[in-house]
């Protein structure tokens, strides 16, 4: 192509500086960045500079040697600033000094002053040979250039020196630099020399260079390097090689070989082609096998960032971090902690033959440094900080026994979400700066991860725990019955209530908390009777369920035996001695032998533990079928809401406060609508049970029962006790106590809920009725109850001016005012349970039911 | 990884931030390190049958409740389980047993169980003590396999043999001469060996106990007198040694050791190492550098390159100290529980009596070491700085060879069968700085006619008890080249009369300064007939 000696080295290095600013062009500026830029920029217009004053273009040689001059002497300085910044050296007064010098030297160098443009001797095969001649002058540059060069040298040291044990691209910089600084030695100092050492020297350095800011992490190579610019690459350098090859080797075929012309050129065109494919294949393998792996590690930690961000559990986070772990570091085992209390403990263990059996303290020095320090510590590099001489001997031994060599901090801002504690990797190896690298991405996404499925944990667990036996709750168990139910259909779910005896006469004589003393001990000996086979539940106040599922009944007849001895051994120990004995009635049912829903499961189980008590308590009871068992009667079941209410805590048992402190104004100012009003809060309450009303429906009737009549405290005694009819005005008054109830309660808190009820207690279902005047279902059901509760009571209840009518007429008079003033559904039923005797009536009610005659 | 491997793998800063890096530390991250240490120990000593024992059924859960549950403890308590190496009563198996004197020749042989850990921290602390003590600056230590030491410790199992021991387990240095190989020379015969060692090889790093360090410095130019014998010397030494001798004659000045030797580090320590410091700084051309050792403390601290106080190395032992006038409360009233304070507590110019419980198994808790040290500085978050001030008040020390207490002393009157009245006994300067004992007494009326009790031969006589008592005192009268006991006779009932009217018992060892010039006046003014004296 021209008469140039090795000119294609000038190409091929300019071409690869062209590749290296177009890969760094669209990497992220850092200033590191930024400074290689400059120096690479400087490196193509030197060598650019170079080829065109060897090509002799316009405008002429001496100024594509000025170009190149200019471009040599910032070569020092650029190298020195890229330095500075990698090195991340604060002070910038040898920079300025370098850069003023730097300044200077250009009017010398392009006015030939240092060096004059070279002489050109034409050989007589054409080819052309550049002389310089050089004089004194080039002391001058010379100088600035020994001065940046050791200046650079000892940055380059200290770095090293700095970097100790965790090389991380000083020692590539150290060599990079000594090997241009040998290639402008050999181009100098070699008597006679042609070929362009200094070119490639700067090709190499500037490799190397980018080789440094790559193992810093600067830039991610598979960002840099595509297949586009991998063939483009390599169909150019071919094209390059194609220019000044191509003809040598076809003259060479042809008169050497003594091919023939047509041959000769389909020979070196199908050599041509196959050396590229050859080279393409080759490169983009080797591509390939170099960045693979740094392909592999984003994949991984694409999917690992995707699986860990949908998991809400905390042990398959766990399992995900070990294994992706795993794949990338060969390390043989992995723990992971999670703090509890004071402590991190050991939750996870990659290999089951050590189980995580230890636990960290969070007062730990080693903690402290994953808080204060790096996200990290090597154990070995830790050992070298004096940090370490706090350990503990205790310490020291379990990591030296669990063979840890790295500990990386899972870190939410300061705090610390998890640890996780990586064993040696194979052979000792130590951790490199991208395994660091790796590992401190994958906690950090871990971290996360860990942090809202721990949270979530917590939130499930304390909405399915009760909260003094650390049991799950009812709540759960109704969902978890539902689910098992199903789940078990034939192989059989069976389900035991242990209900605790005499509980309330416990709480009386030794107060609540020792009763809760007594629920957690009783609690603890069923779950440990239990055990895997089934789970327990604390149901209600003194009530624990137990869930067994394909267990039949003969199987949790022997758990229950089992459950009735360990709860009576609870008060056998000597310390406790002074206590009452504690006993357990067990009821049991299974389905589906004795049920065929999960509803009629919890009605036979319960059934079969009230036998057990109305037999004699301290008993297991199996439901076998309806036919053996006493229905429990309303009454029973009325009692148990009442006591739960009375029991209740929180807020209800604030506005249970109320209501007793109410009515007990109410007693003392009016005896008889004090009863009244109890009467009439229990016949409710067993009518709502009979009618199907859940318990809460029924707790509200309970209570505005007790309440419905609070608004006579207003009315005077002599209206309330008159023996004959009211007047006008009296009844007039009279019917003012329901608004007067209304403004009391709605006064008190938590008690609005009572409103509906009592406002609708003298409603009509014909629409008669007061206040509102409202008709059938547009009357609460509440208000509904209430009313046929109420009338009940009238009648049966005597009076300073008449006696109470027979159970029988009451009855009577009640189905008569069925459709008109009463709900006629509630009605029937009503007079139904009266009848049946399913409902507690009193004595003096009783009576006249028994002596018709007396009341004759 | 041995040190001196690590020395030609690791650089000079991580080297320097593994066994320095405490001193850049602030208080805080220091008071860090002690408390969980001593929660280790705690949790360790309460649970040995020597923990118990000396706890009497209480139980401390925390630093703060053993601080207020078990009294400062001493020797006296720890004696019946110690002496006789009763290995099942400590929290873990002693690797060693240091001993050393208790009360000169009045109590049995005091040892010191030393667990793997404790040595291993023993260890770890001397490097940092010689990388300190060699540094110039911050980081720029000069510390080098094959160094020489001149070394004036005594040889196991008294705590300085330790030190060649535990250095060849991290960095091998070549000891002038190795006290334990050459443990049945006499204590002159080895300083004569290792110096001639060091004339013939040179020498790097020089430690000594003070008055042992000035022993062989001012014994430096008869060791160079050329009656030695013959000496084999390198041919680098031997042009060294000619040109220093060209040199003095011709400035006529004595050979002096900085002349032929080029010492990397010099520390010393021990009892009266002040009195020493200057005139050794001028012979070696290199400002020693303190460190503090002790039996059962192990290596307690050092002074760094700056020389300005000594900092305690944090993993030593846990450290407490007794305000002074709280220690001289409790030397006047034995029942008094003195007050203790915390590293970070300490304020600076305030004396403090040391306290220390030691870390790693070791056997003392609460423990008072019977050291007074000086706070030097203290403050702003730093770590504070000690230099070492003298024994206790009750305890007379003379440059780290004697422990006179009052007993002692009874003992050896009542030894020399000397008819002495009423004495005290001070510890005092002479105009060299040189440390002596000072012993004020009163001839019985009733002694005047009979014995002879001319100072001279009193001083004399006593001396041949004192060193019959204690054989370390006949070490100390060569080491100071002088009769270490100067007598003043006082006239007979000065010292009762005194006390009868200051209303207080002069303490008869160490009285305070102005009680003894109290006493000295009140001898010159007064006069009492001899019947008086005696009442």
């Amino acid at each position: 192509m021209s008469g140039v000696p090795f000119l294609y080295v000038n190409v091929l290095a300019l071409f690869g500086f062209a590749l290296m600013f177009s890969v760094f062009m669209a990497a992220r500026k850092t200033t590191e960045i930024r400074a290689f830029l400059f120096l690479i920029i400087d490196c193509l217009t030197w060598t650019g500079g170079s080829i065109l004053m060897r090509l002799q273009t316009w405008p002429g040689v001496p100024f594509w040697y000025y170009v190149s001059l200019l471009s040599i002497f910032s070569t020092e300085f650029l190298f020195y600033l890229f330095l500075h910044r990698f090195a991340r050296e604060r002070g910038n007064l040898l920079l300025w000094i370098f850069f003023a010098g730097t300044v200077l030297l250009v009017p010398g160098t392009i006015t030939g002053f240092f060096l004059a443009p070279p002489t050109l001797i034409y050989g007589p095969d054409g080819s052309v040979l550049f002389t310089y001649t050089v004089n004194w002058h080039m002391v001058f540059p010379c100088i600035l250039f020994v001065g940046v060069i050791f200046a650079s040298l000892l940055l380059l040291l200290r770095m090293a020196r700095e970097e100790g044990g965790q090389p991380s691209g000083a020692w590539i910089l150290f060599w990079g630099g000594l090997v241009m600084l040998a290639g402008n030695m050999l181009q100098i100092l070699l008597p006679g020399n042609i070929f362009p050492y200094d070119t490639l020297a700067g090709v190499v350095f500037a490799g190397m260079v980018a080789f440094a800011l790559y193992r810093r992490r600067l830039f991610r190579m598979t960002l840099a390097i595509s297949h586009g610019l991998l063939t483009i690459t390599t169909v150019s350098v071919y094209a390059l090689l194609g220019i000044f090859f191509v003809r040598p080797v076809q003259s060479f075929l042809e008169n050497v070989v003594g091919l023939a012309p047509d041959l000769s050129v389909v020979l070196v065109s199908v050599m041509l082609a196959g050396a590229l494919l050859v080279t393409y294949t080759g490169m983009r393998k080797l591509i390939n096998v170099l960045f693979i792996r740094e392909e592999k590690q984003n994949n991984r930690l694409k999917q690992f960032s995707s699986d860990v961000t949908q998991s809400l559990s905390t042990g398959a986070i766990m399992q995900k971090l070990a294994d992706v772990v795993q794949e990338e570091i060969p390390v043989e085992q992995i723990y992971i902690c999670l703090p509890d209390g004071n402590h991190f403990e050991a939750r996870y263990s990659a290999n089951p033959l050590n189980p995580p059996t230890f636990s960290i303290d969070r007062d730990s020095p080693k903690i402290r440094y994953l808080q204060e320090q790096e996200p990290y510590l090597i154990v070995r590099d830790y050992h070298c900080t004096p940090h370490a001489i706090s350990d503990w001997a205790a310490e020291k031994e379990l990591f030296q026994r669990l063979d840890i060599a790295c500990m990386v901090a899972m870190r939410n801002g300061t705090e610390i979400i998890g640890l996780m504690l990586l064993s040696s990797k194979f052979r000792g190896r130590p951790f490199g700066a991208s395994e660091i690298g790796f590992l401190e991405t994958v906690s950090s996404i871990a971290s996360m991860a860990l942090k809202n499925a721990g949270l979530y944990e917590q939130m499930y667990r304390e909405a399915r725990v009760d909260p003094l036996t650390g049991m799950y709750n009812y709540r759960y168990f109704i969902e978890q019955l539902d689910e098992q139910f199903t789940a078990c259909g034939q192989d059989g779910l069976t389900l035991m209530y242990i209900d605790a005896d005499d509980f309330k006469l416990y709480n009386q004589l030794y107060g609540v908390g020792e009763g809760d003393i007594a629920l957690c001990r009783i609690g603890e000996v069923i779950r440990l009777c239990v055990g895997d086979s089934g789970a327990v539940y604390r149901t209600s106040g003194k009530v624990f369920a137990a869930l067994l599922p394909k267990q039949d009944s003969s199987r949790a007849q022997i758990l229950a035996r089992e459950i009735g001895v360990r709860v009576v051994d609870i008060n056998h120990v000597r310390e406790r001695r002074h206590l009452k004995p504690l006993s357990v009635s067990i009821g049991i049912c299974s389905a589906p032998y004795a049920a065929s829903s999960a509803k009629e499961l919890m009605d036979n189980t319960d059934l079969a533990t009230y036998n057990a008590k109305q037999s004699g308590k301290d008993r297991v009871v199996v439901f076998r079928g309806a036919t053996d068992m006493s229905a429990q009667r309303l009454t029973e079941r009325t009692n148990a809401i009442v006591e739960h209410l009375e029991r209740s805590n929180g807020a209800e048992r604030g506005a249970v406060g109320a209501i007793y402190a109410l009515t007990a104004a109410i007693d003392a100012k009016d005896h008889y609508t004090f009863d009244h009003s109890k009467n009439v809060a229990r016949y409710a309450a067993c009518l709502a049970l009979a009618v199907g009303l859940n318990e809460e429906q029924v707790y509200t009737i309970y209570s505005a029962g007790l309440l419905h009549d609070i608004g006579k405290i207003s009315i005077p005694e002599d209206i309330l006790n008159k023996k004959g009819a009211l007047t006008e005005q009296e009844y007039s008054l009279m019917k003012g106590h329901v608004n007067n109830s209304i403004e009391m309660i709605r006064h008190l808190p938590e008690m609005d809920y009572l409103i509906p009820a009592v406002l609708g207690h003298h409603e009509r279902w014909d629409g008669g009725g007061y206040p509102r005047g409202i008709t059938e279902e547009e009357i609460p059901v509440s208000a509904r109850c209430l009313a046929v509760a109420d009338a009940f009571d009238a009648m049966v209840s005597n009076r300073p001016y008449r006696r109470g009518l027979l159970l029988e007429d009451a009855l009577m008079r009640l189905e008569e005012s069925a459709g008109t003033q009463l709900d006629p559904h509630l009605t029937t039923i009503f007079t139904q349970i009266v009848r049946s005797g399913d409902i507690f009536l009193p004595p003096q009610v009783r009576r006249h039911s028994a002596a018709p005659a007396e009341t004759a | 990884m041995r040190f001196d491997e690590k020395l030609n793998k690791v650089n000079h800063e991580q080297l320097w931030r593994e066994y320095c890096g405490f001193l850049d530390m602030d208080l805080s991250e220091y008071m860090y390190i002690q408390r969980r240490l001593m929660e280790e120990q705690l949790h360790l000593w309460s649970a040995c049958g020597l923990g118990r024992k000396l706890l009497r059924g209480h139980e401390p859960k925390t630093i703060d409740e053993l601080r207020e549950m078990l009294p400062l403890t001493t020797y006296e308590d720890y004696a019946d389980v110690l002496l006789a190496k009763r290995s099942e009563m400590l929290c873990d198996t002693p690797a060693t047993w240091i001993q050393t004197t208790w009360e000169g020749g009045l109590r049995p042989t005091k040892m010191a169980p030393y667990t793997r850990e404790m040595l291993n921290r023993y260890r770890h602390n001397l490097i940092s003590t010689v990388m300190m003590a060699s540094a110039k600056e911050k980081g720029n230590f000069e510390v080098k396999k094959g160094f020489r030491v001149l070394y004036g410790g005594a040889p196991l199992p008294y705590a300085t043999g330790l030190m060649p021991s535990l250095f060849d387990e991290d960095l091998k240095l070549v000891w002038l001469p190795d006290s334990n190989a050459n443990s049945d020379l006499s204590f002159t015969q080895r300083i004569k060996k290792g110096f001639s060692m060091a004339l013939s090889g040179g020498v790097d790093y020089f430690f000594a106990i003070g008055s042992v360090a000035n022993y062989i410095t001012e014994n430096f130019s008869k060791s160079t007198g050329g009656s030695g014998g013959k000496k084999k010397i390198s041919f680098r030494h031997a042009v060294r040694y000619l040109r220093a001798k060209y040199i003095c004659r011709r400035d006529g000045r004595p050979l002096l050791p900085k002349d032929i030797f080029h010492l990397k580090a010099f520390f010393y320590g021990g009892t009266d190492a002040h009195c020493y410091r200057d005139r050794l700084a001028a012979a070696w051309g290199i400002m020693p550098t303190e460190a503090i050792l002790g039996t059962e403390s192990t290596c307690l601290g050092a002074e760094t390159w700056e020389h300005n106080g000594m900092v305690f190395f944090p993993d030593s032992c846990f450290y407490e100290f007794i305000p002074e006038e709280e220690m001289n409360r409790n030397l006047r009233d034995p029942a008094y529980r003195p007050r203790t304070c915390l590293m970070d507590e300490v304020t600076t110019g305030q004396n403090y009596e040391l306290v220390i419980s030691v870390f790693h198994g070791g056997a003392f808790m609460r423990y008072r070491i019977g050291d007074v040290f000086q706070c030097v500085s203290a403050g702003r978050g730093e770590l504070p700085r000690f230099a070492y001030v003298d024994r206790v008040p009750d305890v007379i020390d003379i440059a780290g060879f004697t422990r006179i207490t009052e007993e002692s002393m009874k003992e050896v009157i009542r030894l020399s069968r000397l008819n002495l009245g009423e004495w005290v006994l001070k510890k005092e300067y002479d105009e060299g700085n040189n440390p002596y004992l000072h012993l004020f007494v009163e001839i019985p009326p009733e002694a005047l006619g009979e014995e002879v009790v001319v100072r001279r031969v009193l001083e004399q006589h006593l001396s041949v008890y004192f060193q019959y008592f204690d054989s370390d005192y006949s070490d100390l009268k060569k080491l100071l080249n002088m009769e270490p006991l100067q007598i003043t006779i006082l006239k007979a009932g000065t010292i009762t009369g005194y006390e009868r009217e200051r209303g207080h018992r002069l303490s008869r060892i160490n009285p305070n300064m102005l009680d003894l010039q109290g006493l000295l006046k009140y001898q010159a003014r007064a006069y009492y007939p001899p019947w008086e004296a005696t009442v």
